[in-house]
């Protein structure tokens, strides 16, 4: 199993992280952050591989992955 | 948990750059680069005038900011006082391509020892969206007059990597883009082979990045990587253009 | 006592720039500048320097900047209107604190100009360095040992400073061959602390014109203008000539001080109590000493300069403030005043007051 961290207030709502999962499982919330973005969020924490494609395509380094050993 | 990708500590928090911008994409790719082969203590970037010019408080390496155009000639003089250290310019399309092509293609000649990035976005995007040298045929900017840029007054896009390819003392010339994570790995392989023959033999590599502007594409952030795929990668094709091992 | 060497100006401010632990060059040819620049072609590499023939004195001065950014003691030489395309980076050498040297052998004229000698950069290298309103330590060598000597004190005044020392001299002293007495080789000069040479995470070091001397507040800039306060008072030069009871003073430098010596000597043989004040530093000018003359029972004065319009003469009209009677005697191109010109104007000058 994987998680992933969203630094939501890096996080800029550009949206390149929904694009590139492979298993849709990011979108744009609807709640705002303190910069009033809507920052990334994961919907079905539990599917998620850890591939960490959404890592490598965030322009702000705002996500880290995790994956049990 | 183990980690799978964590926060390059070789990056400040957050930056200024716009949404979708691929400034801090490529400056947490060269970090990557840096902290994984243990160069960032020997890193001196020589840094141009412009957008990148946000990569100043972002990232944590020694950084020298230059005149507009001037950065390989200011890298030039970095290298000769620092020959053991990693030296490589950062600059924009307008910088290397634009204003500072003579020390571009002069440093090349030379073969000074040290690696130019040249962040290509067709764009000037500081000023806020003007026709570059690299603005493509048809792309509208606040300076190409409302039908976009027209070759029969303002000619074709320059294509710096190709040029730099001709030139006898280039090491390394590589085209890349980081519009999709596949690209992003290359890339990041291209700067880390251009600082590899820079630190092991003393070559001159030039690396040419498609970078993103979503805000001077005048599309969203989630749509510019179709955008750099369409229209884009036709006219700036990717690839090494000159390898130490032969064209 | 050292060997006395004859050799040109341009020459010995070369050998001096060495000694005095010069270890980057890059420069781009331009008379009257152009056998310095071949001397270090051939000298940085037999002492193992670095010397680079840049592409241009564009990619010249920018080589300047990154070496000193990087902890060099980094100088160039150029002349004329090549100054013109050096002067935004010195803009930036000046704004960063960036230590260098660089000499101007003046041409003479605007635009593409001549190749004779000149003065006609007074205002160009005193008034503002490039954009920005910064100021370099300008300093104008009288005779080819006072240029070794300045540039050899250039390196370490830039050193003290952090700042660029611009020597401002012509092709009269660059190309005349003297006897020279250069100083000692030093070696093992320190590094330069804060200078970029890779200490990444926590050692960083940004060099630029916003972190380095935070040029964007008022604070930063009154640094600058406290700095010009202290070399105002403690670093101005000048030589004084037979000004002892002088009455009639030429204030001249570089080639004019050289061509008009001798006519000091001429009125004094015939009882003119004349004498010649010769700025050293143009940049801090000697505001204050000239404006002690009338205290000094001086009763006139006589500016002469290879510019026109004459340009030194601002500088010397706000000294006296109106206090002395003040003559000029200028030329250029190839009208330039000799001994006798200038004895002549002293005799004037001399029955005037």
């Amino acid at each position: 199993m994987a998680k992933i961290l969203i630094d939501t207030e890096i996080c800029k709502s550009c949206g390149l992280c929904v694009n590139v999962c492979p298993l849709k499982l990011l979108r744009l919330s609807e709640t705002r952050n303190s910069k009033g973005g809507r920052s990334a969020e994961q919907t079905d924490a539990g599917k998620c591989t850890g591939c960490a494609l959404c890592a490598a395509m965030c322009p702000d380094s705002a996500i880290q992955v995790y994956k049990e050993a | 948990m183990k980690a799978v990708y964590e926060r390059n500590p070789l990056l400040m928090g957050s930056n200024k750059f716009c949404p979708g911008c691929g400034h801090p994409l490529l400056n947490k790719i060269i970090a990557d680069v840096l902290a994984e082969n243990n160069w960032a203590g020997d890193a001196i970037t020589a840094l141009c005038i412009g957008c990148a010019l946000n990569m100043t408080p972002y990232v944590d390496w020694d950084l020298v900011q230059c005149p507009h155009g001037r950065a390989a000639a200011v890298a030039t003089g970095i290298k000769h006082v620092q020959k053991s250290k990693l030296v490589f310019t950062y600059q924009g399309d307008g910088d290397a391509a634009g204003i500072g092509l003579t020390e571009t293609f002069h440093a090349a000649s030379r073969g000074e020892p040290f690696t130019q990035i040249m962040v290509n976005n067709q764009i000037y995007g500081m000023t806020g969206g003007q026709s570059s040298c690299t603005t493509l045929i048809g792309q509208k900017t606040t300076t190409s007059g409302p039908s976009g840029r027209d070759p029969a007054h303002t000619g074709y896009p320059t294509k710096l990597a190709e040029v730099i390819a001709m030139v006898d003392a280039a090491g390394y010339v590589a085209r890349v883009s980081i519009h999709t994570p596949k690209h992003i790995r290359q890339a990041k392989k291209a700067i880390e082979k251009a600082f590899r023959l820079q630190m092991e033999e003393n070559k001159y590599t030039f690396v040419e990045v498609l970078a993103m502007c979503p805000t001077n594409f005048h599309v969203e952030p989630w749509d510019a990587p179709a955008y750099t795929e369409e229209k884009v990668l036709p006219v700036f094709p990717l690839g090494e253009f000159k390898t130490p091992e032969g064209r | 006592m050292a060997k006395r060497e004859l050799m040109s100006g341009n020459v010995a401010m070369a050998e001096s720039a060495i000694r005095a632990g010069c270890n980057f060059f890059a420069s781009y040819p331009i008379t009257p500048q152009t056998t310095l620049l071949e001397y270090m072609s051939t000298r940085m590499f037999e002492v193992g320097r670095e010397f680079i023939q840049a592409e241009s004195e564009i990619g010249a001065i920018n080589m300047v900047m990154g070496a000193a950014a990087a902890g060099g003691r980094a100088f160039t030489a150029t002349a004329g209107m090549a100054v013109s395309l050096m002067m935004e980076t010195l803009s930036y050498l000046c704004a960063a604190k960036l230590p260098s040297v660089v000499v101007n052998i003046q041409r003479t004229g605007a635009g593409a100009g001549g190749i004779t000698s000149s003065q006609t950069d007074f205002h160009y290298a005193t008034k503002s360095m490039g954009h920005g309103g910064l100021h370099a330590y300008v300093l104008s060598p009288g005779d080819v040992q006072e240029a070794a000597d300045l540039v050899y004190d250039a390196f370490a005044f830039a050193e003290k400073y952090q700042c660029l020392v611009y020597i401002l001299t012509d092709a009269m002293v660059a190309q005349v061959m003297e006897p020279v007495e250069l100083k000692p080789m030093l070696e093992n000069l320190p590094v330069r602390e804060g200078s970029a040479q890779g200490s990444a995470l926590g050692g960083t070091k940004r060099i630029n014109t916003i972190n380095r001397t935070d040029l964007r507040s008022l604070e930063g800039y009154r640094s600058f203008e406290a700095m010009y306060d202290t070399w105002q008072r403690e670093e101005v030069r000048y030589e004084e000539y037979r000004m002892e009871d002088a009455e009639i003073v030429l204030v001249a430098t570089g080639m004019s001080a050289r061509i008009a010596r001798g006519a000091i000597d001429t009125l004094r043989a015939e009882g003119v109590k004349a004498g010649m004040f010769r700025p050293i530093t143009l940049y801090p000018f000697p505001t204050q000493q000239i404006r002690g003359f009338a205290q000094r029972g001086i009763k006139a004065v006589l500016d002469a300069e290879v510019a026109v319009p004459a340009q030194m003469i601002d500088d010397v009209d706000h000294a006296l403030q109106g206090s002395l009677p003040l003559y000029k005697i200028d030329c250029t191109w190839n009208t330039v005043f000799t001994t006798e010109d200038i004895e002549k104007k002293l005799r004037e000058v001399a029955q005037e007051v």
